[in-house]
């Protein structure tokens, strides 16, 4: 018995011991969908940042040993249930800096809350251009973006329509604020000089798009502009080629996601371009290093939303070693003077806290998917 | 825009569409017929059976044809675990014990698939799925006219079953009146694992014939379940003959708003349609009268 105690004791001790060494890790958290339709795209934002923060651990930690701690919740991409792990991760996990999710509208509803309890928050994926609009100078002083926004990606979709001297375009997009931004900005630049054929704003969870295909069929459109996610553009290809349709497919495809590999690689889609500013295969040694430890660690290639946590992780990081402190204020104020060498350019935000690092056109030649231009911001 | 060679296609298109509507809810109206319960697990039914189709082509190597020699029987086997574990001891219970219990299944099913498969998505490749005809200027595709093929056949075989073999009998007697069955000696039990044993099949069939048309993910029966939710309000609770008629009147409807207005207005017209069966035929176009 008096053994038995003994070790209850002991055991006790130890984990109050522990218990100061827990407490002293810096929290990093974020919404995101790890359940729903874009679930995977969840598991690629955690795998990214999980990545990051672990290079971070293993070599040293930062402000003299403390470890990064990564937590996610599951937002579903909902605002209503985005807002609802953001006030969580602040109330109940204590997290230091915050991540925006991945869906606009989702991040736009976390905003005010970051605002409200005075915590960074670095969003890296959404791209409605609201969300810079809304920040730093005259707005949110709490909110910074690396994403390009879909002002920006719109206008040069717009330009590369222009320049192919395309005459007509039909629109199908996701009806999100992701989707109707996106269509609107590059709508702008079409404005007057193509004619727009049709417009479809579908359901983000939509798999059939049977009907639109047989309209676009019998509309002959020069272009097919898209706005959706990699799983609706999986579908959609996949019935696109089924209608042996040649229009090539622009405007902001994710042609690179892992998921349409074999459809870009069919050589059905030869032609087909996308800005973006990811491509897991884009040509550098960082990337080379970065793809290589991503496969090692989680056994796929980067989708763009590992890699936009990664890098995120990695600016939070140096904004905390350059703040000295993990103090709400002082991250803030380092992050407004960031300059981050990133994969794909430097990093530094406007007084808008909007980063403009480089974004790329692809297109797809002979069946790959090529950068035929970098192009910054 | 009054094209017939696109009228002809958008008909075409809303058959088939429909077609796999319908045969995607009749295992959830025959439940519903014969035992007065509703089945919240059919979505994710619908997603396993899909999976292991996947899993069947992918891992093993089987032809397509195989592989759903091989699904079906899992599935039956699937049918009456969820038989046993979470309609036959509610049967007696209030209605909501029995939408939660399978509730739960659907959660259980969801969770392990995506920690065992990953949350990515996964597709089936298989040799209908490829190939298109074009015949006088309209297209037909491998997989789609498979599935208008295999729904009729379902719904002929289904009807076969009840009509003349002695358990079909059985289930239709058990659907009109259960207390006079027992009365006469039919075994209930018996009668509810094979009910829930054929609406799992034929949810299984419905899976892993649609499985390579679309790209599959842990939550793909969410999305299914509500449009079968509303096929079977429309075509009548428990009416398989319904689901069908419902499954392909809300195809058609589909294919000519998306054909000639837009995605968005088709989206909305088919619960707007559901809303109106509601008012005017609570029942459904085929409830109570044509009961399975």
């Amino acid at each position: 018995m008096r053994i038995l105690r003994l070790i209850s004791v002991f055991s006790c001790a130890m984990v109050l011991s522990a218990l100061p060494v827990l407490a002293a890790d810096i929290k990093i958290g974020f919404p995101g969908p790890i359940t729903g339709n874009l679930g995977f795209l969840g598991e690629h934002m955690k795998w990214g940042a999980q990545l990051a923060a672990d290079e971070i651990n293993t070599s040293g930690g930062l402000l003299g040993g403390k470890k990064i701690k990564i937590i996610m919740g599951d937002s579903k991409c909902a605002p209503a249930e985005s807002v609802s792990v953001v006030e969580r991760l602040i109330s109940q996990e204590k997290v230091d800096v915050l991540l925006g999710d991945i869906c606009s509208g989702a991040t736009l509803a976390d905003m005010p809350i970051a605002k409200r309890e005075g915590r960074p928050m670095l969003v890296t994926i959404s791209s409605h251009p609201a969300i810079s609009e809304k920040s730093g100078v005259g707005g949110n002083p709490w909110v910074f973006r690396t994403s390009p926004t879909d002002a920006i990606i719109g206008a040069l979709g717009g330009k590369g329509v222009l320049d192919q001297g395309f005459k007509s375009v039909a629109f199908i997009a996701e009806d999100t604020d992701y989707g109707r931004a996106g269509v609107e900005s590059m709508r702008q630049v079409l404005k007057g000089k193509v004619n727009i054929t049709s417009t479809d704003f579908t359901a983000a969870d939509q798999t059939d798009f049977l009907s639109v295909l047989t309209r676009l069929r019998s509309q002959k459109p020069e272009a097919i502009a898209i706005y959706l996610l990699d799983r609706q553009l999986f579908n959609f290809m996949k019935q696109y080629q089924q209608f042996k349709l040649k229009m090539p497919l622009v405007g902001r495809p994710p042609l690179g996601s892992g998921l349409v590999t074999d459809l870009v690689n069919s050589g059905d889609f030869n032609g087909s371009w996308t800005v973006f500013q990811y491509l897991d295969s884009y040509d550098s040694k960082e990337n080379t290093a970065f793809v290589a430890s991503y496969k090692k660690a989680y056994g796929q290639r980067p989708h763009f939303a590992g890699f936009a946590m990664y890098e995120g992780i990695q600016i939070i990081a140096e904004a905390i070693k350059s703040a000295g402190s993990t103090d709400p204020e002082k991250v803030r104020e380092a992050l407004k003077n960031i300059k981050y060498d990133s994969i794909l350019g430097k990093i530094a935000f406007d007084d808008h806290h909007q980063a403009h690092n480089s974004i790329l056109k692809m297109t797809i030649i002979d069946g790959k998917l090529k950068v035929t231009g970098v192009v910054g911001q | 825009m009054f094209d017939p060679l696109f009228i002809a296609q958008l008909l075409l298109n809303g058959l088939v569409v429909g077609a796999a509507y319908g045969l995607a809810a009749i295992g959830l109206t025959l439940i519903f017929g014969v035992l007065e319960e509703v089945n919240f697990a059919h979505g994710e039914l619908y997603m396993l059976a899909s999976y292991s189709l996947f899993a069947a082509v992918s891992f093993l190597g089987l032809p397509y044809g195989m592989a759903v020699l091989l699904v079906l029987p899992i599935m039956a086997l699937v049918g009456f675990g969820l038989s046993q574990a979470a309609i036959l001891p509610n049967m007696e219970r209030p209605f909501e014990v029995t939408v939660l219990s399978t509730l739960a299944v659907a959660m259980i099913l969801q969770s392990i698939v995506r920690l065992t498969a990953g949350s990515t998505p996964v597709n089936v490749d298989t040799v209908f799925e490829t190939m298109t005809f074009e015949i006088a200027g309209i297209l037909f595709f491998g997989q789609r006219v498979l599935i208008l093929i295999v729904a009729l056949l379902s719904i002929i075989a289904f009807a076969v079953f009840l009509r003349y073999s002695r358990i079909g009998l059985e289930m239709r007697a058990v659907a009109q009146n259960r207390l006079a069955c027992q009365m006469v000696g039919i075994d209930l039990k018996r009668i509810a694992n094979w009910s829930v044993v054929c609406g799992v099949v034929l949810t299984g069939i419905a899976g892993v014939t649609m499985a390579p048309l679309f790209d599959l993910s842990p939550d793909m029966g969410v999305a299914i379940v509500f449009k079968s939710f509303a096929v079977v309000i429309i075509g009548g609770m428990g009416s398989a003959f319904g689901a069908v008629v419902a499954g392909i009147l809300l195809g058609v409807v589909e294919a000519f708003t998306t054909g000639y207005g837009s995605v968005a207005v088709s989206e909305g017209l088919f619960f707007i349609i559901m809303i109106l069966v509601l008012l005017i035929r609570p029942h459904g176009l085929f409830g109570r009268t044509v009961r399975i």
